[in-house]
């Protein structure tokens, strides 16, 4: 029987989702510590026994895990993430509420990580051990070594309070997301042009380029039609390992610029053992990521014939 | 002689030694204790009595940086130790274990590799939330899918070698095969991925107690510090300044010395 291989992949892929919600179901149900005392102590001081256990039968905690993993998936599969423990409402539009400023800032970012691989990489291949090449080594190795919340408390201390020039924080406008998105970008922007800087020098060494120049073509062509494109393919890949990787760093920055996202949803829902709704965002993290990888995986394949033949 | 002493690597090995000694020798170098509080000394700019100044409390801030600076290294070494021991043991093992227990470790391994590492950090950091040993749990569990990837390909190619077939022809234990043969290929691969690592675990450790995960306030953490500093940066820049430089050296030193590792700092 010939199953295609994508039909493969996606069985594949929702297999590792199921296992990802069965791992963390078990992580938070077998670890110590009382959801339902915990969601009591932060309403009232200290509540009485029979509120605990009237809270752990509305919330199934007194059934067996497997009960409760269960029944949560059975909601899921119909389409219903629940309520959220801590604040009773429905989870799927609170994440979808603070879904919007994180991804926002995490493609800013991306798109400013494109900007400033593509200049700082082709930079320095052009001027391969020149002054500007080392700059930008020097500035590399500075700036992916900085904390990118540091990075952007020091942009709003300069830019924001000194220079008055644009907010300190929170979202709305273009102007909101630039601080975040640079202090998040840079250090993996630079990061990347150095591997688009190897890719470039590797490819104006190959073959086929001292044959283009000895068909006398100019040097402008020779690196844009031919050298750029060459080197641009592997980076497909390492571009969209890099915007999980933002998403992930976004949860940390947006709480410098006090961004309502992802990331102190996320932390909150942790900290008070909300079930649910941790249950919720990784999955949605993880549909996100993997669907992410599986689109780098597709235009890498298209745009290159050698990884074609070997499928 | 001369030509290595002003070398890069040997700049980088010497910083690295610096920071790891001013680390483990930070009760006998740092001034003050990082815990005593004088209000008198609010916000102190920096001057003879406190080099780097004063926190919000009075404390001195170079006393501070030096103890936050071993819970940081210490932390994120044993995360780091944590995730290469975990990833090699499931690397080795998804690489090598032949029907069922092979196709799950993979899975395993994908599972891992399906999230964001941060996001994996802050779920296991929540189990204990607000503890020293719930954040390195939480490193670790970022950084082994990594690892295990990492050291599966290494392992696949690893036991394709003529003296690794050769070895099992001879019909030497798997144990000793593995022990012997597979593992010490891996050497430079870890060296270099275990400095690189310990950088971005550094990062990491710091932004993840920056949002509340880590050791609860009084413990000098150097990103739970750039969090209280927040709200006097008008008035103290130099709190935010000195931890958040403070990281940013480490990181450089430890990624510098894992490109030389990688023996590709500069490709010539």
């Amino acid at each position: 029987m010939m199953v295609p291989d994508w039909i493969k992949r996606l069985a594949y892929t929702g297999f590792v989702l199921w296992g990802v919600s069965l791992c963390t179901f078990i992580l938070f149900a077998l670890s110590p510590g009382d959801p339902a005392e915990i969601i009591l102590s932060a309403q009232s001081q200290a509540p009485g026994r029979e509120q605990i256990e009237a809270l752990r039968h509305t919330l199934a905690l007194d059934r067996h895990w497997t009960v409760q993993y269960l029944f949560w998936m059975g909601r899921i599969c119909s389409g219903d993430f629940g309520q959220s423990w801590q604040t009773g409402r429905p989870i799927f539009q609170e994440i979808l509420l603070c879904l919007k400023p994180t991804l926002e800032l995490a493609l800013a970012a991306f798109l400013m990580v494109l900007v400033l691989s593509g200049a700082s990489g082709m930079l320095s291949a052009v001027f391969r051990h020149k002054s500007v090449d080392y700059l930008v080594a020097v500035l590399t190795v500075v700036s992916s070594a900085m904390p990118p919340f540091w990075l952007g408390i020091m942009l709003v201390w300069s830019v924001s309070l000194g220079l008055g020039l644009l907010p300190v924080g929170g979202q709305g406008s273009a102007a909101h997301v630039i601080l975040p998105g640079f202090s998040l970008a840079l250090g993996l922007g630079l990061l990347q042009g150095s591997m688009l800087r190897s890719a470039l020098i590797r490819t104006m060494e190959a073959d086929f380029i001292g044959f283009a120049r000895t068909r006398g073509l100019s040097t402008m062509k020779i690196f844009f039609r031919h050298i750029l494109p060459h080197a641009l393919v592997p980076m497909i890949s390492l571009w969209g390992v890099c915007l999980g990787q933002l998403l992930g760093g976004a949860m940390i920055v947006e709480s410098v610029f006090a961004r309502p996202g992802l990331g102190r949803l996320m932390v909150q829902a942790v900290m008070a053992r909300d079930i649910p709704m941790v249950q919720a965002l990784v999955l949605f993290i993880c549909l996100i990521f993997v669907g992410v990888n599986a689109l780098t995986d597709f235009i890498h394949w298209r745009l290159d014939p050698q990884m074609r033949a070997f499928l | 002689m001369w030509h290595f002493i002003f070398s890069r690597t040997a700049v980088s090995i010497l910083f690295c030694l610096i920071i790891g000694l001013a680390a483990l020798l930070a009760p006998w170098l740092s001034p003050k204790d990082p815990l005593a509080a004088d209000l008198s000394c609010r916000l102190a700019a920096p001057c003879a009595q406190f080099p780097l100044g004063a926190d919000q409390l009075g404390r001195c801030v170079l006393s501070r940086i030096l103890w936050g600076l071993r819970l940081s290294l210490g932390g994120a070494l044993a995360a780091s130790g944590l995730a290469v021991g975990a990833g090699t043991l499931l690397g080795i093992g998804a690489a090598l274990a032949k029907g069922w227990v092979g196709i799950l470790l993979r899975a395993v391994i994908d599972m891992g590799l399906s999230m964001p590492g941060l996001i994996l950090a802050i779920v296991f950091a929540g189990l204990a939330p607000g503890t020293m040993q719930g954040l390195i749990l939480g490193l670790a569990a970022a950084n082994w899918p990594w690892w295990a990837r990492l050291i599966r390909g290494l392992a696949l190619s690893a036991a394709q070698k003529e003296f690794v077939i050769a070895a099992r022809a001879a019909g030497l234990k798997p144990s000793r095969i593995v022990l012997a043969y597979i593992l010490p290929q891996f050497k430079n691969p870890l060296l270099a991925g275990a400095s690189l690592k310990t950088g971005r675990i550094i990062l990491a450790f710091a932004g993840l107690s920056y949002l509340g995960l880590g050791p609860p306030p009084p413990a000098p953490e150097l990103g739970r510090m750039l969090q209280e500093a927040g709200i006097y940066m008008a008035r103290a820049p130099w709190l935010v300044f000195a931890p958040g430089i403070s990281i940013t050296l480490v990181v450089a030193a430890l990624n510098v010395a894992g490109k030389i590792f990688q023996g590709e700092f500069y490709d010539a």
